[in-house]
């Protein structure tokens, strides 16, 4: 095949939505002229805590990874913000997210240059997506505690984690670390006390046991009548 | 899970049922008004005990479930795993109450066998199954093979055994996976696979239910071995619960539920003390999810024995004694197509499913398979029913097909398959088209014990072979469009 790969710069669309419009959600980028999409599923946590300490308001998610090349970033936020979704009630969110390196195919002979490295620096973002990930059954409290602080909802993945020195074999089987990954998004205001109030948890205190790290959200576009 | 979300799919799954009897009481089984506000009584109280249901497996039983199975495999102990899969198997069953309404039938074929003998020996199976599962998963052994194996015993045992049991032990596979134990069982599955790293990961997950489903069918099957010859055969009706009174149906749930649900709670509280030590937050909730199981349970069965159980005797005595009774096989179809969708294990596996193959395999595909699957088995059914055919002439050609079709299948699509057939046969199953096909076959003058053996494993068989047919398509659908794709980004 004669393709080359380059490296661009663009924007990473992570939308989080109720489960079964991630189709619908990657349907209506593709139109807009994306490549296509990748969807997870994950749990989204109760809102409230009333309905926390019910055991309620538990919900499934959809989670949609788009990536966006610098061209396909206004067509594509133009689609979401007059697609079909905008008219459900609280569909879900969309936040998109500077990623300096895009390796990508192009036919070779196209016109498309590389290049790489942002093409502008922001400066004071308003939202901050904050990312856990930490060993199983810890999430739940991560939550509680950056519910607390301050923290409107987050949204549980399970993952599985690679590190190598925790793999044990059991009859030729790789047994790996069961993990939970939070994502959390939080006006970067409060940023700084839900990481605080998360710190505190034990999973962060003892060693080995979960990392956490933020990522700068360029534009928060709520999905849906809120 | 959102209450709302799941109330509203959980009516929509069970209103057609209402309709379609709605319809029947309009036009040729006219139950009268007083009887269908019974029915839609009982339907509104199986819609919210089934979204209670719902919400507490989600929040209670399967993490539970996950928990221990994870955690069994972290000890990487492979005796202790066999031995604590086979506890935890037979606990669950002798608790079950199914299990002991099947055993009390059997009681009636053959006189001489005893009652408790026959639960612990179904016990037993499904906990020896239960470590094969366990063993399987560990040692990734063939789950085709393990199958192929296993059901060339089964027959021929049947061959062997004596006749009065050949219909008991199949229904006895679909019959002891009840609403409780199905989660749970298929939770552990899923949890010994979250944390080992298979090449195929998806597949290991599923196919618990479908062994476990093997026990009690050799159980039986060598309890008639050892049966003695000459025995009276006294034909008695399944059902006995046709109580109308409100509060003795009330108490007889919880009863019933209560028993269910007891093993979980005892195993629950030694493996917190010994293996899990699950943390506080998630414990609570866990619990929470227990309860809820609990009332949505109990409202569930308020409304099948109270309502659906009458009411589908009822109707099916009505279209019984018809001058056509050939109606029956249409109306059959009709209600097989429909009831699995009510069934509560059903809506646990289609979830599970789409949550381990992360939203590829979509839950409706499955429901739709399901439900044209049961469609079939029920309209079988009722073709026996009118024309007292043979099961046989059924089920060895379809466990025949079912088997070869392992051979053909995507591995995840069979263990997923193999699951359903214990999963589609609950208590919707047990209870309103049970009780639909005693009604009917009483009403055309047929034998009513062995019709109604037969339907309920019919429901437990039909879905092996649709659900390996849906994987088939899905991959052929799959290379012809990987195919596609490659040709076009691979132009001339």
């Amino acid at each position: 095949m004669n393709v080359e790969m380059v490296y661009t710069c663009g924007k990473l669309l992570l939308s989080i939505v109720n489960h079964g419009l991630g189709e619908r959600l990657v349907s209506i980028t593709k139109q807009a002229g994306a490549r296509g999409g990748t969807i997870l599923m994950g749990k989204g946590t109760a809102t409230n805590s009333t309905m926390a300490l019910l055991g309620l308001g538990d919900s499934v998610k959809d989670i949609v990874f788009t990536l966006l090349t610098d061209d396909l970033i206004d067509p594509i936020l133009q689609g979401i913000h007059t697609c079909s979704l905008q008219q459900k009630r609280k569909a879900g969110i969309s936040v998109l997210i500077d990623v300096p390196h895009i390796l990508k195919h192009i036919l070779p002979n196209s016109t498309q240059t590389q290049h790489t490295g942002r093409n502008q620096t922001m400066k004071n973002p308003e939202h901050i997506l904050i990312v856990c990930i930490m060993n199983k059954g810890y999430a739940e409290e991560a939550m509680a505690a950056a519910r607390k602080a301050g923290a409107p909802g987050g949204t549980i993945l399970t993952a599985r984690g690679t590190g190598k020195e925790e793999d044990v074999k059991f009859f030729g089987i790789d047994l790996v670390p069961e993990k939970e990954m939070l994502l959390i998004l939080a006006k970067s205001d409060q940023s700084e006390t839900i990481l605080q109030a998360i710190k505190e948890e034990r999973c962060f205190i003892e060693p080995g046991a979960g990392i956490a790290f933020c990522i700068d959200v360029e534009q928060f576009i709520p999905l849906g009548r809120q | 899970m959102n209450l709302f979300t799941t109330l509203k799919e959980t009516s929509l799954s069970v209103l057609p049922v209402v309709v379609i009897v709605l319809v029947l009481n309009l036009t040729i089984a006219p139950i009268g008004w007083i009887g269908f506000a019974i029915f839609a009584a009982g339907a509104v109280s199986i819609i919210i005990g089934l979204s209670l249901f719902l919400l507490g497996t989600e929040i209670g039983i399967v993490p539970i479930g996950q928990s221990i199975g994870s955690a069994l495999t972290k000890r990487r102990n492979l005796p202790l795993m066999i031995i604590i899969g086979f506890f935890v198997g037979f606990l669950i069953t002798v608790a079950e109450p199914d299990v002991h309404v099947l055993a009390g039938q059997v009681a009636t074929v053959d006189a001489e066998i005893s009652k408790i003998l026959l639960v612990l020996s179904i016990g037993i199976g499904v906990g020896l199954f239960v470590s094969l599962g366990f063993v399987r998963s560990v040692l990734n052994l063939s789950y085709r093979w393990i199958l192929t194996i296993f059901y060339i015993i089964v027959f021929a045992l049947a061959f062997l055994t004596d006749r009065r049991y050949l219909g008991v032990a199949f229904d006895a596979g679909g019959a002891t996976t009840g609403p409780m134990t199905v989660p749970f069982i298929m939770a552990l599955g899923v949890g010994v696979a979250a944390v080992s790293k298979h090449k195929d990961n998806e597949e290991a997950s599923f196919g618990m239910v479908g062994l476990a489903s093997i026990g009690p069918i050799l159980a039986v099957l060598m309890m008639g071995l050892f049966s003695s010859e000459e025995s009276t055969t006294v034909v008695v009706s399944t059902q006995a619960v046709q109580d109308q009174n409100f509060l003795h149906l009330f108490i007889d749930s919880v009863k019933e539920v209560a028993l269910a649900l007891g093993p979980l709670v005892a195993m629950l509280a030694v493996f917190q003390f010994t293996l899990l030590k699950i943390k506080l937050r998630a414990l609570t909730k866990s619990i929470k999810g227990l309860m809820y199981a609990f009332i949505g349970l109990v409202f569930f069965f308020i409304g099948v024995h109270g309502a659906f159980l009458p009411i589908g005797s009822q109707i099916g005595s009505m279209i019984g004694s018809f001058e056509h009774p050939m109606i029956l096989v249409p109306l059959g179809i009709l209600f097989g197509g429909v009831v699995v969708l009510a069934e509560p294990a059903v809506w646990v596996l289609t979830e599970q499913v789409e949550q381990v193959s992360g939203g590829h395999i979509k839950r409706r595909i499955i429901l739709a398979a399901l439900s044209i699957g049961v469609a079939f088995a029920i309209g079988i059914a009722m073709l026996r029913v009118v024309t007292a055919m043979s099961i046989w002439w059924f089920l060895i050609p379809g466990y025949l097909v079912a088997i070869t079709l392992t051979f053909f299948s995507p591995p995840l699509f069979t263990a997923i398959a193999f699951d359903s057939g214990g999963v589609a046969s609950g208590p919707m199953s047990s209870t309103f088209i049970l009780s639909f096909t005693l009604g009917a076959s009483a009403a055309v003058g047929g034998n009513p014990i062995q019709d109604a053996f037969g339907v309920i494993a019919m429901i437990a068989m039909i879905p092996l072979i649709a659900l390996q047919i849906l994987g088939i398509l899905v991959k052929k659908k799959e290379e012809r469009t990987a195919k596609k794709n490659k040709a076009r980004s691979n132009p001339k």
